[in-house]
């Protein structure tokens, strides 16, 4: 075989250029700690890698998220407390005054005036905000939801919110849902993403619904009106009538706050669910995407006496010529 | 047999010897010349006439030197001429996909795809606290930062696209250059050899064009009767046909829809023939290469990413229309609406009355409602719906798909020019093995020459010494 000046000198080139190429690639693996530093590295696991951060930018928002509605709820439930202390106390008071035997005028006028004030904690308590979002306003949380009188100016909405991919929970409760037994409307969640229908067309259409029947509802400010009322005129059918509202209200409470429980119980085992899923993640991107240090180096070590060996083979192959024996 | 007679053999000898010792030097010369192939004399005895009365012996008469050599293999150079062209075809390539790849980098780094989840994320801080001004603010300009890299990717790859133009640009006069050289070499080879002699080295800047040429984009060569070398471009017609050239322009060419190219984009025609564009006809080397890369690749990943950048804005302004304002306004847009997908990644753009006041972000779904935060869930929710590909695909997987798809040419393209490097290494070797030269061998024929040059100097020492012999017989 010929070999001649240009092919030794190619050889030379050639070997040195790819060791020299293999060094910069395992340095810049080196450098970031990384072995997917283009697209091209690994196509596929570099989608993998943008999807699962992205993933991971969710999660940290469904974490935030499921913070926020906690501490709505936890906040709900206190007021709860609260609301159902004010209706057992007024329970213990229609108590004490539906038998003659000790109610007396007096006494009626003394503890109608802490019905009223029983009656004032209520709507104060009704009115509590979280920042400045009354906690039981529903989707009108900006305004006070009920007013002196008693009456609501809330609506029925339920502020959902994403603790998880497409796992939705409601983090308050509508005030009309808590302070009467049987609200004219419920809150219907699947209808997240659609237009809901206004209040109106609800109410229309509630009209053929058995449950809607005003007459069987109760409520907690009017029935802490008409305790006091009844205590005033002495009227003790009136004040005896209020004890099943009241019964019935304390119902309504203790089952709201065991719905408030379970929620707070889901919001729990969904943020320990994605920490999980963020471990599992990381484990996943690191990979896909870290460079095995380990092997990085050794195979620069491995790769530097590749490199040195070239250049002395190429002292050796280039070097004599029979020029030099000429001279 | 005359005494002058074996002076001229000796002579002939000499002159020999130094054509030789030319020969050896211009190779070693050229030794680093691309695409030289080393020559060799051909020597040959001279015959000569047989002479009476001396017993019908033939005596020579020494040597000539009866051609110039040039030691070459065809059908190597034709194929190293191919693997040259698929090279240049990869090398040219993946320029210009780095260049995309890069644009769509964000291995370690930010980029559109950790700016998208920002935006939908967002949207769902704002769904927590749907009155907050700061969070509508910073949805604002999360949006507004979406936007902006929208364009930032649709100017780069447009950049990419404009850098391509302006190669090809430059390729297509390279080809009309080397097309006039290689017809003026055809005209000077068959002038020289039609006097006879050898036009080695010219033939050896032909084939050096030719490989050129063949650089440039795909041609078939072939040598006609009279020696010329003819070009002819595949798909295309005739380069060079013998002294004659096809010359070819390039020209900033409205949009046609049939070819489906841009407005402005670089079309090639023939001079002669005006505003008839055969762009699409060019395939393999250097202008095939970026005419595929700019009308394919770039073509594609502009326009899924217009795609994209549409199907967000007209998802997102469906739902933000329904929704209601803080002022109980309805019907408002949250970017303004494009109405064409062509070159909707760059009109992206938020609404005036989103740029007006933040409180027009439409959250929602009733009027008087300032929780109601079903607009912004609707919205943070379009991240799970499957927008594109005719609801096959989320945005998400839309836009990695993009960035997989880049990186898998990207990647297929690398290897493909590995393993063209290794077949050019390997022919290049071989050619070398065949026409390349080697200083040993080339100083051995010094040598081997020199000697010759002695030893004929001598035979005509001797003879003049028997010339003084003889003339001294008298005295």
């Amino acid at each position: 075989m010929r070999v001649t000046d240009g092919t030794n000198y190619g050889v030379v080139r050639d070997s040195i250029n790819r060791s020299r190429e293999r060094m910069e690639n395992l340095q810049m693996e080196n450098a970031t700690l990384k072995k997917l530093n283009r697209p091209s590295d690994d196509p596929v696991g570099s989608a993998k890698v943008l999807e699962v951060r992205t993933d991971k930018v969710n999660n940290e928002q469904y974490q935030v998220n499921a913070k926020l509605a906690q501490a709505f709820l936890d906040n709900t439930d206190h007021a709860l407390e609260d609301i159902s202390e004010i209706v057992m106390r007024a329970k213990e008071i229609a108590i004490n005054q539906s038998s003659s035997a000790s109610s007396t005028p007096e006494s009626r006028y003394g503890v109608a005036e802490e019905v009223n004030q029983l009656y004032q904690r209520a709507v104060t308590t009704a009115n509590r905000r979280i920042g400045d979002r009354y906690l039981f306003g529903g989707y009108r949380n900006t305004t006070t939801p009920v007013d002196a009188e008693g009456n609501y100016h809330g609506d029925d909405g339920e502020m959902m919110i994403e603790i998880g991919r497409e796992v939705f929970i409601g983090m308050n409760i509508p005030g009309h849902e808590i302070f009467n037994t049987h609200p004219e409307s419920s809150h219907d969640q699947r209808q997240m993403n659609e237009q809901k229908q206004t209040s109106e067309q609800r109410r229309l259409a509630s009209n053929d619904d058995p449950r809607s029947d005003l007459s069987q509802n109760t409520n907690l400010f009017q029935s802490l009106k008409s305790l006091r009322t009844g205590l005033l005129t002495g009227d003790i059918e009136t004040v005896r009538a209020s004890l099943d509202h009241f019964d019935e209200l304390l119902g309504k409470v203790v089952a709201t706050r065991s719905k408030i429980g379970s929620r707070i119980q889901g919001i729990e085992g969904n943020v320990s669910a994605l920490e999980r899923h963020n471990v599992t993640n990381a484990q996943l991107t690191s990979t896909i995407e870290d460079a095995d240090m380990t092997q990085v180096v050794s195979d620069l070590a491995k790769e530097e006496t590749v490199f040195k060996s070239s250049l002395a083979s190429s002292k050796h192959l280039i070097q004599p010529t029979l020029l030099d024996f000429l001279r | 047999m005359s005494i002058p007679n074996v002076m001229q053999t000796g002579k002939s000898g000499m002159t020999t010897a130094k054509a030789g010792i030319a020969t050896s030097g211009h190779n070693i010369a050229n030794a680093n010349t691309d695409g030289f192939s080393r020559q060799r004399i051909q020597t040959e005895a001279i015959v000569t006439q047989q002479m009476a009365g001396q017993g019908g012996l033939h005596i020579g008469e020494g040597s000539r030197v009866s051609r110039v050599e040039r030691i070459n293999d065809n059908y190597l150079e034709k194929q190293l001429r191919e693997g040259g062209r698929d090279m240049a075809f990869h090398e040219e390539k993946q320029v210009f996909l780095n260049q995309v790849e890069d644009v769509f980098n964000e291995m370690n780094g930010d980029g559109l795809n950790r700016i998208v989840a920002r935006f939908y994320n967002d949207f769902r801080k704002l769904s927590n606290d749907p009155t907050s001004e700061a969070i509508r603010q910073s949805v604002r300009e999360s949006s507004q930062s979406m936007v902006n890299d929208f364009k930032r990717l649709r100017t780069e790859v447009e950049a990419v696209r404009s850098h391509i133009d302006n190669r090809i640009d430059g390729n297509m006069q390279e080809l009309n250059t080397f097309a006039k050289e290689l017809a003026e070499l055809n005209g000077k080879i068959r002038q020289a050899e039609v006097q006879g002699n050898d036009a080695n080295d010219l033939r050896d800047r032909r084939d050096q064009i030719v490989k050129k040429i063949n650089n440039l984009v795909d041609i078939s060569a072939h040598t006609d009767n009279n020696g010329n070398i003819n070009a002819e471009i595949r798909g295309v017609g005739p380069l060079v046909t013998g002294v004659n050239v096809e010359e070819f322009s390039v020209h900033h060419a409205p949009a046609q829809e049939d070819e489906g190219n841009v407005d402005g984009a670089l079309q090639i025609a023939r001079s002669s023939l005006g505003n008839n564009f055969i762009t699409s006809q060019f395939h393999g080397g250097k202008i095939g290469a970026l005419i595929e890369t700019r009308d394919k690749a770039v073509a594609e990943v502009l326009e899924r990413l217009d795609k994209l950048a549409y199907s967000v804005t007209s998802a997102v302004n469906d739902i933000h229309q329904k929704g209601f304002t803080q002022n109980g306004e309805t019907g408002l847009n949250f970017f303004n609406p494009i109405t064409s997908v062509d070159g909707a990644a760059g009109n992206l753009a938020l609404s005036d009355d989103i740029h007006h006041s933040v409180g027009n972000i439409a959250v929602a779904l009733q009027p008087d409602s300032p929780g109601d935060n079903r607009g912004a869930l609707a919205i943070a929710n379009l991240q799970n719906l499957h927008l594109m590909n005719d609801g096959k695909t989320t945005v998400d997987d839309f836009y990695n798909s993009i960035v997989a798809d880049i990186g898998v040419s990207s990647a297929r393209n690398r290897e493909a020019l590995g393993q063209q490097q290794s077949i050019l290494t390997q022919l290049t070797k071989m050619r070398d093995q065949v026409s390349g030269v080697s200083i040993d061998e080339e100083t051995t024929n010094l040598m081997q020459y020199q000697h010759a040059f002695d030893a004929s100097a001598k035979v005509i020492k001797v003879a003049d010494e028997m010339m003084d012999t003889i003339l001294k017989l008298r005295g």
